[in-house]
């Protein structure tokens, strides 16, 4: 399992999907759980009860997309970029 | 006169940029220097929230990394700062994230940001140099 640190470091040279704007709270989501992996990254307690969940919105559309037999270049960016944050939720939630 | 420093202040001063550092010191404002060595005028660092980040030097900096896309520091906080200004009318209140608190959110085509109640900004985003073409 990679630390929080790798996979923040993917997460900082990974583009800003062109979608990331238009989905749900997604700007806010990736935020704050950026927050939350730049401070495991640096060494500080972030409290697993604390880490940021997507917003409803952000979810549905994710749903969809994923389901989509057929995606844009634009929107496998978005997944690909979604799924890092997930992974990083994840990791803080359990790594800790 | 005599002052302090904070700690770890020898060691920042180490990485600054020297680049960065002129740029900051022709505009005659107050200096901050980033954990990584980065200065910036305190004006724009003052202009973000911290939000889950350590510092607001912090969260400018991973949005700056997102979102600037060949601007510096200062033109694309005023240009976060610009938009909620023009568009404070569009501006919704609300919580947009189980965990967090209330903000406001302004989204207009293909730009938008967070701001806190005071309007310090949580997240901004635009389509600054992308060709029309690409989108």
């Amino acid at each position: 399992m990679e630390s929080v640190k790798t996979l923040y470091e993917r997460l900082l040279a990974l583009p800003w999907p062109a979608l990331g704007g238009s989905i749900g709270n997604f700007p806010l989501y990736e935020s704050l759980i950026a927050g939350c992996a730049h401070r495991a990254a640096n060494g500080y307690e972030v409290d697993p009860t604390t880490v940021p969940r997507p917003d409803d919105e952000t979810l549905t559309a994710v749903a969809r997309l994923r389901a989509k037999p057929l995606l844009s270049a634009a929107e496998r960016a978005f997944l690909e970029y979604f799924e890092l944050t997930e992974q990083i939720r994840s990791t803080l939630e359990t790594d800790r | 006169m005599e002052f302090q420093v904070s700690s770890g202040f020898f060691e920042r001063m180490g990485r600054v940029d020297a680049a960065h550092a002129l740029d900051g010191l022709r505009s005659r404002e107050a200096l901050v220097v980033s954990p990584r060595g980065t200065v910036v005028e305190k004006s724009v660092i003052d202009s973000w929230a911290k939000g889950t980040f350590l510092n607001p030097v912090d969260s400018l900096e991973h949005h700056f990394a997102k979102h600037a896309r060949g601007r510096t520091r200062r033109q694309y906080t005023l240009d976060a700062l610009r938009f909620f200004s023009e568009h404070k009318d569009k501006a919704e209140w609300g919580r947009w994230n189980p965990s967090w608190s209330e903000a406001f959110r302004i989204k207009v085509g293909s730009r938008g940001g967070y701001f806190t109640p005071g309007g310090r900004i949580l997240s901004y985003w635009d389509d600054y140099g992308i060709s029309k073409d690409a989108v």
